[in-house]
């Protein structure tokens, strides 16, 4: 299956995964597994970010615009959250106890670094834009509603035995001029 | 004179990867959250290097670099872009404004320390102090309960204490001798800590400090971490906290507590708690480790979790990375751990074919 953007939905997905693994790789040494993959064009109301998590989520948020423009969510448990975070800048938990701020902060940088992977890819294929920075959503049982969009997909992750996602919304602007 | 780079990132997260990835060098780091206050310290401090991120708000990158370059007072100061925008069109526009290299987040602390090295003297500290090595401690406490638990509680480490009860005395002390790290107390009568830091600082640079405080006194924390202290720790202490954290602060290389050469075999001992922190710590030495190990002439590795209870995902994954690297280098492996363990090991799907032999002697007679 093709998209309106003109590049294959599994050339999307390897280049999601790509930028994913090589910042999991790269900055905390990890191995993160993809477990699914499902397109929410059809889907009419909004989707919850991790269905089924009792925890409070904390979603980093990238934005990209230029030749095509888009979101990329980042979700996962607050647990999770803190352990990566712990992970990345090595820190003990109780260190990071009550440090919404700082874990914010390494979720949000975590999303711009994995946005910014996939991003430039698709700069490299000729759809060139720039990144925004990055923003956070804490809470629990919330939706994502979209604008409409060209395309629209949700990867579920593993990582430490943990559900992550990977929500992806783009679509192309046709009278772009860089 | 040491050099100094200006780190001009918006996240707090990449700033502070920047200080660690040159904690063992002689360098300052001075830090700007966006293009203005970028630009300001430039222009004061005139930085030998600045690291530079694209997208941040006030002002980006990109303009911050052009002003830069076009100021006669700055336009000298090299810069190396740090950002996550790295598409080929942006990176050949930015190169033009006048850069000395491009790193793409994410990044290695390595390949860091390696470029801002083609740029300017670091100045690398030599670390040769290991867990195993005499290390001075200066203990400024005023509670002698404080200080007696701080000794009994890490007398299994070769670090001589030296205890100052009164602030004027850790001063003192601080001057006659080269200590190697300072534990200190921030409920000195009358917020004595804070002064005291003040003084050793303007004697000597670069002895790390730690601040002990009560828990729930968070205010005080962060006062502490503005003062200047490399870390705190909370009160009542947790030694092995207390332990973890020293060894961060000075540098010391703690892979002899998990990683040991005997005769025929290198040993890899799991602790008792495998938090997330310390499987990091353990995993950052495994690659090297391995790799020594076979360049002695080992042939096998013993995994030892004989000491831990719980066989968590932490640990499962920990394990699984030992098996995939000796596995790469051609070592065998063997996991040695207590009878608990052993249970619940057959409890998961990637654990229950592991043998798990009972200890140390039995690898031996096997």
């Amino acid at each position: 299956m093709t998209n309106v953007i003109s590049i294959p939905d599994d050339q999307v997905q390897t280049m999601v995964l790509n930028g994913l693994t090589d910042v999991f790789t790269t900055m905390l040494q990890g191995e993160i597994k993809l477990v699914s993959c499902k397109s929410l064009m059809d889907v009419a109301e909004g989707t919850a970010p991790l269905v089924g998590v009792e925890e409070t989520l904390v979603v980093g948020n990238v934005g990209f615009a230029g030749a095509i423009s888009g979101m990329v969510y980042i979700a996962m448990p607050e647990s999770l959250a803190k352990e990566i975070t712990g992970s990345m800048l090595g820190m003990d938990e109780d260190e990071l106890e009550g440090e919404h701020e700082m874990i914010n902060d390494a979720i949000g940088e975590i999303t711009n670094m994995s946005a910014g992977a996939y991003k430039n890819q698709m700069s490299d294929l000729g759809y060139s834009c720039r990144l925004t920075i990055p923003s956070i959503i804490r809470g629990k049982y919330f939706v994502v509603e979209a604008a409409k969009a060209a395309f629209r997909q949700l990867y579920l992750f593993n990582y430490l035995g943990q559900p992550l996602s990977l929500e992806l919304i783009m679509k192309m602007n046709d009278t772009f001029t860089d | 004179m040491k050099n100094r780079l200006l780190t001009v990132d918006d996240s707090k997260t990449v700033r502070i990867l920047v200080k660690k990835a040159f904690k063992n060098c002689e360098l300052d780091i001075l830090e700007a959250t966006n293009g203005v206050e970028g630009l300001s310290v430039a222009s004061k401090e005139q930085p030998d290097l600045v690291l530079l991120d694209v997208t941040m708000p006030v002002m980006d990158g990109v303009e911050m670099l052009t002003r830069l370059k076009g100021d006669a007072n700055t336009k000298q100061i090299p810069v190396i872009m740090l950002t996550a925008e790295g598409g080929r069109e942006n990176v050949l526009k930015i190169a033009k404004l006048g850069i000395r290299d491009y790193i793409v987040k994410p990044f290695e602390e390595e390949v860091l320390v390696e470029k801002v090295g083609r740029v300017i003297d670091l100045n690398k500290r030599e670390v040769h102090k290991t867990i195993l090595d005499k290390v001075k401690v200066l203990l400024v406490e005023d509670k002698p309960a404080i200080v007696d638990a701080i000794k009994d509680g890490l007398s299994h480490l070769p670090w001589e204490f030296t205890a100052a009860t009164k602030a004027y005395e850790g001063i003192d002390m601080y001057t006659d001798t080269d200590f190697d790290l300072v534990l200190m107390s921030l409920s000195l009568p009358n917020d004595a800590a804070f002064e005291v830091i003040r003084k050793m600082r303007s004697k000597r640079h670069g002895v790390p400090i730690i601040g002990m405080v009560v828990k729930i006194d968070s205010e005080r924390q962060h006062k502490a971490l503005q003062a200047g202290f490399d870390a705190t720790v909370t009160k009542p202490i947790d030694l092995v906290e207390l332990e973890t954290r020293a060894c961060r602060v000075m540098g010391v290389d703690t892979s002899p507590k998990y990683f040991q050469f005997k005769d025929k075999y290198m040993v890899i001992k799991v602790p008792q708690v495998c938090s997330m922190a310390r499987i990091s710590e353990m995993q950052s030495f495994l690659s090297p480790k391995v790799t020594e190990a076979v360049d002695s002439g080992y042939k096998m590795v013993v995994l030892d979790a004989s000491e831990s209870d719980d066989m968590d995902v932490n640990l499962i994954k920990f394990i699984l990375d030992v098996f995939a690297a000796c596995k790469e280098i051609s070592l065998n492996c063997v996991i040695v751990g207590n009878e608990k363990l052993r249970k619940e090991g057959q409890g998961f799907e990637e654990t229950k074919n592991w043998k798990i032999l009972s200890s140390i002697e039995e690898v031996e007679v096997s």
